[in-house]
């Protein structure tokens, strides 16, 4: 073998180990989902990205609103789950921030207290606001990625809240 | 390439597994490796395109296939894919990347190391897939081994229904399941719920339970048989191999990944066991049959 086909020989191998260890570090520094970044991690952990989900609060006059992130955020959202460093949730963050959050005409009961009510709020592209819908004044939101565990001894599934990330950073 | 023609009465099954096992590894590997660029590639709308495009290409001029350049195009669109999509993407399609990279390795060296690239190169794709994935199964902070990992992936993943369906698990019950669980991702929207409590029953864990032990013991042998690079592991290697694909993709429909370990099974079978190519030819004829929509045919479903 020529010194040119030696190369040859070891040029994928050692590409696809710099992927595996540059997956290993990100799982172990960032949380990488085991699964992804091509470290051959599949049926490997329940935590995957599907198991880890987000619940986003919105802060408008005064009042926590939780939204339903769907459409234009979907690969943000993935990125988010599959990867929660504090750069990705931010990102997150502020492409809700600056997208436009109307009043769907409808209400929902707030399971914190049954008495009130609380208005569903839905995403709208700008180009699809009408004259008459006014976008919310949002304050601020809370991100919070919250991820499942399995207890086989009793069937249940459960959610426990992972990490937390408020925007604008000031916000209380 | 002079184009081969054949009269109708010609063309048997016969016929038709004798040409395909006897075409020459240079010949089949890129053909099958754009057979699965082509059914189960990258999603991009410009991988897509482009696939099919040099898909086209190729039919038209077959000596492409044995270009490194058309090669270093695909492992381009794989990487362009991957890159665009690297949260999401599943571990198959680093592997394709990996292959599209081989064949452009292998067509840029000399003709008398073509094949060998190709068939070291599969061996340590196998090696390393194999071994990262007990590996990570091992090493995963969830109990693997008490069989939970598994419960819990047949609890949630839709896919394995039809597995479970065999042994007769309760259709509904799983359907019951899978609505529950998506409550319990929306519920914070209207209600204050965060855990739920899902159907299990004995037979299923049992099944789980055994999954689990399976797949961390087939994937450790196929790793270290194909480590030692002599005729007997390799002998071993490829039953577990061929054992492995056989079996995997009936619960698990990730068909792309099964036809990509099959051409690198088949790689690797060109240093010792030449004969044993075909049976990985017919693993990739019996992965289409696979494809059936069998659940249908499960009552319940």
């Amino acid at each position: 073998m020529t010194n040119l086909d030696k190369a040859l020989l070891w040029a994928t191998p050692l590409i696809a180990m710099l992927v595996v260890a540059n997956q290993f570090y990100r799982v172990q520094t960032y949380d990488l989902s085991t699964w992804q970044g091509g470290g051959f991690g599949m049926f490997s952990s329940v935590d995957t990205i599907d198991s880890r989900f987000f619940k986003v609060y919105l802060h408008v006059d005064h009042e926590t609103i939780p939204i339903q992130l769907k459409g234009a955020f979907n690969k943000q959202v993935t990125i988010s789950r599959a990867e929660p460093t504090e750069e990705n949730l931010k990102k997150l963050a502020q492409q809700i921030y600056q997208a436009n959050w109307i009043h769907s005409g409808t209400f929902t009961l707030d399971p914190q207290s049954q008495d009130n009510y609380r208005p569903v709020l839905v995403f709208i592209h700008k180009a699809h606001i009408k004259n008459t819908e006014q976008p919310v004044n949002i304050e601020g939101i809370v991100l919070e990625l919250w991820k499942t565990r399995f207890d086989s001894k009793t069937n249940t599934i459960e959610t426990y809240k992972y990490t937390e990330y408020a925007y604008p950073n000031n916000l209380s | 390439m002079p184009i081969q023609t054949t009269s109708p009465e010609a063309i048997s099954l016969k016929a038709f597994l004798h040409r395909l096992t006897t075409m020459r590894p240079l010949d089949i590997i890129p053909l099958l490796i754009l057979f699965i660029l082509l059914f189960y590639g990258y999603s991009t709308w410009f991988a897509k395109m482009a696939t099919m495009f040099l898909a086209i290409t190729a039919l038209l001029y077959r000596e492409l296939l044995r270009d490194p350049r058309y090669w270093l195009v695909f492992a381009c669109i794989s990487g362009f894919s991957i890159l665009d999509h690297w949260h999401q993407i599943d571990n198959h399609k680093f592997l394709l990347s990996y292959v599209t990279i081989m064949l452009f390795c292998a067509f840029s060296a000399s003709p008398a190391n073509q094949l060998k690239i190709i068939a070291g190169n599969a061996r340590l794709l196998i090696i390393l897939l194999m071994g990262m994935s007990v590996f990570w199964k091992l090493y995963s902070s969830d109990p693997y081994l008490d069989g939970s990992f598994f419960e819990y992936t047949f609890i949630v993943d839709e896919r394995f229904n039809v597995f479970l369906g065999v042994f007769g698990i309760d259709m509904k019950q799983l359907a019951s399941n899978h609505i529950a669980i998506f409550n319990l991702k929306q519920a914070y929207l209207g209600q204050d719920l965060s855990s739920i409590q899902v159907y299990s029953p004995p037979l299923l864990k049992t099944l789980a339970w055994l999954t689990g032990w399976w797949v961390v013991i087939i994937e450790l042998i196929i790793a270290v048989f194909f480590m030692f690079r002599t005729p007997l592991m390799d002998k071993l290697g490829h039953w577990s191999l061929l054992f492995f694909i056989v079996t995997t993709y009936v619960p698990a429909p990730v068909y792309g990944f099964g036809w990509t370990l099959s051409v690198l099974g088949y790689a690797v079978s060109q240093t010792y066991w030449k004969d044993y190519g075909r049976w990985y030819l017919l693993c990739i004829l019996l992965l289409i049959i696979y494809e059936i929509p069998w659940r249908i045919y499960i009552p319940g479903f």
